[in-house]
């Protein structure tokens, strides 16, 4: 499918003046792009059964390496945002579900839709805008101050805010997944049977409700594995943040085929690791679920 | 607990006191949108690759902001007069300077220049273009400080290749033993001449270069350069809003609105030899007819499109080699704003007017426009174009691509017009008109003026050349010429010294300050 678009890596080279077409026809021929694709494909998944996973066609260098150097920031982007999304999330969540006040649930709708419609490339911008132009509060971007000793403060100084551009989202979907969750689980059997034990209504919920809502809240985290890593590609260029989605998107760009592959692959092991660990905590959090 | 708290408190202060400041006051802080794939010159025609090379590497002349060459690691430039080009045009003797070193130490001589075009020569690495070096026939160094390169024919473009933006020399000594020059270390931690050395290259965020206190003319009064990546505008934005950038090249003229209310910082235009232009397919059945090209150049009031949608940084010409180049044609056949006169050129041509649209023979008149898609005031210009040829009955459909589609599109035939900018060198190869030829023009003559001017030693001579195919380019209007097309820099106003030329904005960076 990569193939799909027109053109290739040795045809960017082609805007230059003095590129002839048969210099673009030899780079072809170097890189083995003039075989046919079931050619290239079998000689690619040949290769990489024994782990080698092609150079990049633009930094010279094994695109395992040139995917690896991402992969850490990606994942410490994710990881803050997932945490973000979690705890603010089901935080808000919980409040909204438990409180019968309709000032805070219709508060917490109106912020659920907010969250979830206002596109990250647009709050990120105004995040900077606002806290980086004006008030001097975050950094202009990147992962950490060039030039500066490795500080962990300076690395949070740096991932708070595109972690909560990220995160708003997920708080937004999750904390009314979770509202909506609680009010459905409000007249259960067992909620009722705890009430009648002669605990109050927020407490029953609390002990009760919130444990059997977020267990569904498991699995809709991995499912949306894919999504935030995609989320993360606009993120990470409005915040100047070197992750895979960045390199993903430039790669494409520049038909660098090695390394959109092995941003796939890396992709889709996340996934499928992911979704490993959720049934995983299946077992561990619902005492009813045993695996054979 | 009380002092446990106040300990950590104090930890806390200290580490974020620790935290060194962005922009120093001996750093250079560059502003990327893109970073460079490879500092292996040769390898990556990027220009942001090029400039960054600039740093680390040195070449064996420049062109300095008057377009004329000035010796670097060469000690004089040569010419007929001075013995250094043979009256045939077919040798160059280059006389190296004393004194430059690779940063181990080692003298640069004339075998790194010979090693650098059998590099270049190389028909098994992947090096995207060796034009001008593949025509050398030998490299002869009688001594180190000498170089005698043979051309098989005569050669009027050694010069302009040996001063291009990527054109450096390479470290013979380090890199001749290289089993694999395509997939070298060299490529992320080059050993250069230059003014300065790479010390870190952290992936996607920044590059990072120190002095060399050794360098030939002198060290460099910054003592560090610092390269940040940022590839979005509004992060573009803030870091300068900021003050954390001394320059940021390539900037996108949306952004002119935002750089013209910026205090502390200036916008400078840097210029090329490239042209905002429009391809015409002259073999496709509606452009073919010489009448139908010239009625679409006289629809389009090209003059605001410069001024309203391209910055304002040039005005528009006729002649295909722009005013700033020293081959520039005065005299060529004008095509000013007259949508009257491409109205009857239209009728001429037999497609009449059908209401709003044009026909002819019972087939509607539709030009489709490609261009690459995901920048904005590309489209702009573009639709600008749709609305000025609808004016006059023109249908034109636009066609988005994307950037490496593009070529393959024009080189393909498989278009119509197409929007995209193209430059010549200092000294033009006429790749587009005697290589590529993506419009497919097809005027024999006028094409021989460029075989001839290929064997002219004689600047003035080739002058007159090349002032008679923009003469006859523009009367057979294969490609409409819409603007020159100057890069936009955004530089800190108490920056000196930068002064950006047609193949380098680096080029002298060892003399700038702050």
């Amino acid at each position: 499918m990569v193939h799909l678009p027109k053109g290739g890596p040795a045809d960017v080279y082609a805007a230059d003046p003095s590129a002839t077409p048969e210099a673009i026809e030899r780079m072809k021929e170097i890189w083995g792009l003039d075989q046919p694709l079931h050619v290239q494909y079998v000689r690619w998944v040949t290769r990489l059964a024994q782990g080698d996973w092609g150079r990049s066609y633009v930094e010279r260098r094994p695109a395992i390496a040139v995917v690896a150097d991402r992969i850490g920031p990606t994942l410490r982007l994710t990881g803050a945002a997932l945490l973000v999304g979690l705890v603010a999330g089901v935080g808000l969540g919980v409040l909204a579900g438990v409180s019968r006040s309709s000032g805070v649930q219709h508060t917490v709708r109106v912020v659920a839709v907010l969250g979830m419609s206002v596109p990250t490339f647009w709050s990120g911008a105004i995040v900077l805008l606002v806290f980086s132009s004006y008030l001097r509060w975050i950094p202009s971007g990147g992962v950490a101050t060039i030039g500066a000793e490795a500080n962990l403060l300076d690395t949070l100084w740096h991932l708070a805010a595109p972690a909560l551009v990220l995160g708003s989202v997920y708080v937004a979907q999750w904390m009314r997944y979770v509202q909506a969750g609680l009010e459905s689980v409000a007249d259960d059997d067992y909620v009722r049977t705890a009430r009648a034990k002669g605990l109050n209504r927020t407490r029953a919920l609390l002990r009760h409700g919130v444990p059997n809502v977020l267990l569904p809240l498991v699995t809709v985290l991995g499912l949306e594995l894919p999504r935030l890593l995609s989320g993360a590609m606009v993120t990470e260029v409005v915040f100047s943040w070197p992750g895979i989605g960045r390199l993903l998107h430039g790669s494409l760009v520049a038909r660098d085929y090695p390394v959109v592959l092995g941003t796939l692959i890396v992709a889709g092991m996340a996934v499928l690791i992911v979704n490993l660990i959720t049934d995983l905590l299946y077992g561990v959090l619902d005492p009813r679920v045993r695996y054979a | 607990m009380r002092n446990a708290r106040r300990t950590l408190a104090r930890l806390l202060v200290a580490s974020v006191l620790t935290v060194a400041p962005i922009a120093a006051a001996q750093t250079l802080t560059i502003l990327f949108p893109q970073e460079p794939g490879s500092l292996f010159p040769h390898f990556d025609l990027l220009s942001l690759a090029h400039e960054t090379q600039d740093l680390v590497f040195d070449r064996l002349f420049a062109v300095d902001e008057q377009g004329a060459y000035l010796p670097v690691l060469a000690a004089e430039v040569p010419t007929v007069a001075n013995g250094g080009i043979s009256a045939d045009g077919r040798v160059y003797t280059i006389r190296l300077r004393e004194g430059p070193t690779w940063h181990d130490g080692t003298p640069v001589t004339s075998t790194d220049l010979a090693f650098t075009w059998r590099v270049i020569t190389d028909p098994g690495l992947p090096i995207p273009t060796r034009t001008v070096w593949q025509d050398i026939v030998s490299i002869d160094t009688p001594d180190p400080r000498t170089a005698v390169v043979t051309f098989g024919d005569t050669n009027v473009s050694f010069l302009g290749a040996a001063s291009f933006a990527g054109a450096f020399l390479l470290p013979s000594h380090l890199l001749q033993d290289v089993d694999d020059l395509a997939n070298a270390p060299f490529h992320r931690a080059p050993v250069g001449n230059g003014a300065f050395r790479l010390v870190e290259w952290q992936a996607g965020s920044f590059l990072r270069f120190v002095r060399n206190d050794d360098y030939w003319d002198g060290a460099a009064r910054f003592e560090a350069v610092v390269i940040r990546i940022v590839p979005g505008s509004e992060a573009q934005r803030t870091v300068v809003s900021r003050g954390e950038a001394d320059l940021v090249l390539q900037v996108a003229l949306t952004e002119l609105p935002f750089i013209d209310g910026l205090a502390g910082y200036r916008r400078v235009s840097v210029p090329t030899f490239a042209n905002w232009q429009l391809w015409l397919n002259n073999e496709d059945p509606v452009l073919a007819d010489v009448r139908v090209r010239r009625a679409l150049v006289h629809a389009i009031d090209r003059e605001t499109i410069a001024e309203a949608l391209l910055g304002g940084l040039s005005h528009p010409d006729d002649a295909i080699l722009p005013v700033s180049h020293w081959a520039h044609a005065d005299d060529v056949r004008r095509y000013p704003y007259d949508a009257a006169t491409a109205e009857r050129l239209l009728d001429e041509a037999g497609w009449a007017r059908t209401g709003t649209g044009r026909a002819r023979d019972g087939q509607p008149m539709v030009v489709e426009l490609i261009n690459i898609a995901g920048q904005a005031d590309r489209l702009q210009v573009v639709q600008a174009v749709q609305a000025y040829w609808r004016a006059v009955g023109v249908q034109a459909e636009i066609r988005e691509v994307d950037a490496a589609s593009f070529v393959p599109t024009l080189s393909g035939g498989d278009f119509q017009s197409a929007y995209g900018f193209f430059g010549e060198g200092q000294e033009p190869v006429w790749n587009l008109w005697l290589g590529t030829n993506w419009q497919r023009y097809g005027n024999q003559e006028a094409l021989d003026l460029l075989r001839a001017y290929g064997v002219t030693v004689e600047q003035e001579a080739r002058r007159e050349l090349a002032i008679a195919f923009q003469r006859q380019v523009a009367e057979d209007v294969p490609v409409i010429v819409l603007a020159p097309r100057p890069l936009l820099a955004v530089v800190r106003a108490d920056l000196q010294g930068y002064a950006p030329t047609t193949t380098s904005s680096l080029w002298n960076v060892h003399n700038w300050n702050r």
